[in-house]
């Protein structure tokens, strides 16, 4: 067996080999995100689109006991009507491909009021030959969970467009027709074109978060690698960067360094992290006394889920043998951490 | 309306329970109406509220809201660990069916009444509320203050069998309250208002009171991400009360706290299945981190099979940093991997920089390793082996227990 720190694609499918599908119905990755499903994406898209329709009032309030006492506010839902304004917007993720959310906004004013309010509209999709009704959901990274129609709207709300329970899946990266009908004669489409990774910028490189967690190696250098860890600090402001990287010092034998930083929540970088490593310890705990010593220092970037960018530089005086000099490095991700899919 | 008669000779108190419940002699039918169904609207508009925390936003320009689906993961108004459902998620397409469709553990079960989409008619489901073991750890968590056992606490909708599809006359989902301690029914507060899911660790989903429950479903109890409301202790003794809108039309199940046993929770009691949550770095707290296990559990992609990928930094017997890596593909649902091979491997060069390794990089087989997981917050493993090709390499055998470094964003092990 030729032995690398990539052991694990190897023994995969060169097509299948480091690439998780977290689930062939998947709309997005699931990495897309990790840092909530954000109210307001629509003013970063610069190809959102707007339109107004009208949707109805609840008819369930129609049928209202008359001797109930909300019937005369059920009487004024039952024949209420709100023009909102609905905006599709895309969200850049990882690796090209983007994220699609429905955002409804009600009559100025009217957000919160649960007297009076719209019910959700039907919405269908058509792709091609392929036409269906989707699936729209609060919260990101959901399998069946969903927003039916006739249910009250009572706030501005944004869902994210999912697939179909039961039905095939849908490319909403590509070009797609999406139909908003208020189920009482009128209806409003959105033409979407293929998405375009250079009109988002943004994408590039990804917000630090979880998903960044993972083996990173270098496909042509067999045998070396880092372990990276991104943790909660628990304080809602900053992450902290752990990473082992196993290496050799200069006689080839194995020789381990491990950096670590923290760092604000949203950070696409992460600069001059500190790297240690220790003599003086022992085998599986046999030992006391440890001297941890100042390596050098570290960057890191992940210009998308599979990649990894890092320079690192020695410190000057280091004992004989140790890894020193510095530069920059770009590796590959060895393979997806289980439910915590990055793509 | 039919009554059985044995409730009818048994005396005027049940008499009147009896006839107050006027659904007990059939699975379907109408009820009797003396007064008007409840008007569940303002209810479902106060649910749906709660269970939208950016309810204050008033226009598309709002940045990210405050509570965030991710911020949320390791929050304080989660009900259980984020990693309870990790195998039980569907791993293939348009699985419907998230949670467990078979009630396991002890199970607190009654008939209840549900209104139909059809006008004074009811139609008897079962409702069986129950408990899955999670890691139980002893930490001390928001959902689990004492560091008890922890499961996450379950309700099953069961439509009679002659029922289960039908689209034409279909019960409709209750109005749910729950009372725990301090938090009465039907309070002025309205903090006993509970979110109820059909997926596990969601932020906003919430059934809505008049939905159409079709087929037979199973949901997962949650609290409303709001510090206004009431916040529930699963784990804990509870009342849960469904309500079908009509007069007399509540029926409630008590749930006491939850206390597992080897009969009755036998996953409690045994190692985890090791799944992505268990990666981590490990270490043993009374060494310091000095010495550390990184593993991270990784998907092979094919629906059936996991890698467990870990490194073991480590010293020489000349106190040198030196590493050990161990890689196994076990099947999903594993609790032990045993004899998974350890190699260490010699002959390259740092970063790739040159002169290139000369010979080239080789695998060596150190020995082999067993790892179990008791809980999120421990790894158990037994070593053996040695590093002959190297002069002072580590060898040695035994078995540690070594503690979890830190939390993975996105992926906190509870």
């Amino acid at each position: 067996m030729k032995f690398r720190f990539a052991l694990a694609c190897i023994s995969l499918s060169a097509s299948a080999a480091c690439v998780h599908a977290a689930g062939p119905a998947r709309a997005y990755p699931p990495s897309c995100f990790a840092d909530g499903l954000p109210l307001g994406q629509a003013a970063k898209d610069p190809k959102a689109m707007s339109l107004p329709l009208t949707l109805h009032g609840d008819f369930n309030a129609c049928f209202v006991n008359p001797a109930a006492p909300s019937y005369p506010v059920a009487q004024q839902e039952c024949n209420y009507a709100e023009a909102v304004g609905i905006t599709i917007a895309r969200v850049p993720c990882s690796g090209g491909k983007s994220a699609t959310l429905f955002q409804l906004t009600r009559v100025a004013g009217m957000s919160g009021n649960t007297d009076l309010y719209p019910t959700f509209p039907g919405v269908w999709v058509q792709q091609g030959t392929h036409i269906d009704w989707i699936r729209l959901a609060r919260d990101a990274n959901t399998t069946a969970t969903q927003v039916f129609v006739n249910s009250p709207v009572y706030d501005d709300s944004v869902y994210v467009l999912e697939n179909p329970i039961g039905g095939a899946a849908f490319d909403y990266n590509r070009a797609f027709t999406l139909t908003v009908d208020n189920n009482t004669g009128r209806a409003v489409q959105f033409d979407l074109g293929d998405y375009d990774p250079a009109v988002y910028p943004a994408a590039v490189p990804l917000p630090i978060s979880g998903y960044q967690t993972g083996a990173w190696y270098d496909p042509a250098h067999g045998g070396e690698g880092m372990l990276v860890e991104i943790l909660d600090d628990g304080n809602g402001t900053t992450r902290t960067l752990f990473a082992t990287w196993f290496t050799f010092d200069a006689l080839g034998a194995p020789y381990w360094l491990a950096a670590q930083k923290s760092f604000p929540i949203g950070a696409t970088r992460i600069d001059d992290v500190p790297v240690q490593t220790a003599r003086g310890g022992g085998f599986a705990g046999n030992f006391t006394a440890v001297t941890r010593a100042p390596w050098g220092t570290m960057s890191f970037v992940f210009p998308d889920c599979g990649t990894m960018t890092f320079s690192y530089a020695a410190a000057a005086f280091l004992p004989a043998n140790s890894p020193a000099g510095s530069g920059a490095r770009t590796w590959q991700r060895l393979g997806n951490v289980a439910n915590l899919g990055c793509q | 309306m039919s009554v059985p008669s044995k409730y009818i000779v048994a005396g005027t108190m049940l008499l009147a329970s009896a006839l107050a419940l006027p659904v007990i002699a059939a699975d379907r039918g109408p009820v009797t109406v003396d007064a008007p169904r409840a008007d569940f609207s303002s209810v479902q508009a106060r649910r749906a509220v709660l269970a939208a925390p950016r309810a204050t936003a008033t226009s598309a320009t709002v940045s990210t809201a405050a509570v965030t689906p991710n911020v949320l993961t390791t929050s304080s108004y989660r009900a259980y660990p984020a990693s309870c459902f990790s195998d039980t998620l569907p791993t293939i397409a348009n699985t419907i069916q998230p949670l467990p469709v078979s009630p396991s553990g002890t199970l607190y079960s009654k008939t209840v009444p549900l209104g139909t989409n059809s006008q004074n008619t009811y139609e008897n489901v079962m409702i069986t509320i129950f408990r899955v073991a999670c890691s139980s750890s002893g930490d001390t968590l928001s959902y689990n203050p004492d560091g008890g056992y922890a499961g996450a606490t379950l309700m099953r909708i069961q439509r009679q069998a002659q029922y289960e599809g039908d689209t034409q006359l279909y019960p409709q989902f209750p109005d749910i309250r729950i009372a725990q301690g301090s938090i009465a029914f039907d309070n002025a507060n309205f903090t006993d208002y509970v979110r109820i899911a059909t997926e596990p660790n969601t932020v906003v989903a919430d059934a809505s009171v008049g939905a159409a429950v079709i087929n037979s479903t199973t949901y997962v109890l949650e609290n409303y991400a709001s510090p206004s409301l009431g916040f529930f202790y699963f784990n804990h003794a509870f009342t849960i009360r469904f309500d079908n809108g009509y007069q007399n039309g509540r029926v409630t199940i008590d749930v006491p706290d939850y206390v597992p046993t080897q009969q009755t929770y036998p996953a409690a009691f045994k190692p985890m299945a090791i799944n992505g949550y268990l990666s981590g770095a490990w270490y043993d707290p009374s060494a310091g981190s000095r010495e550390g296990l990184v593993t991270q559990v990784l998907d092979n992609g094919d629906g059936a099979t996991r890698t467990l990928f870990a490194t073991w930094y480590t010293y020489d017997q000349l106190g040198l940093p030196f590493w050990l890596v161990a890689q196994g593909s076990f099947p999903i649902g594993s609790t032990q991997l045993n004899n998974v091979q350890v190699l260490y491997a010699t002959g390259s060069s740092f970063a790739a920089q040159p002169p290139p390794p000369s010979p080239a990089v080789k695998a060596n087989v150190w020995g082999t390793i067993n790892v179990s997981f008791s809980d999120c917050q421990h790894i158990k493993f037994d070593f053996n082996g040695a590093a002959s090709a190297v002069q002072g390499g580590p060898q040695g055998s035994g078995t540690r227990n070594w503690t979890r470094l830190g939390v993975i964003n996105s992926l906190a092990c509870q």
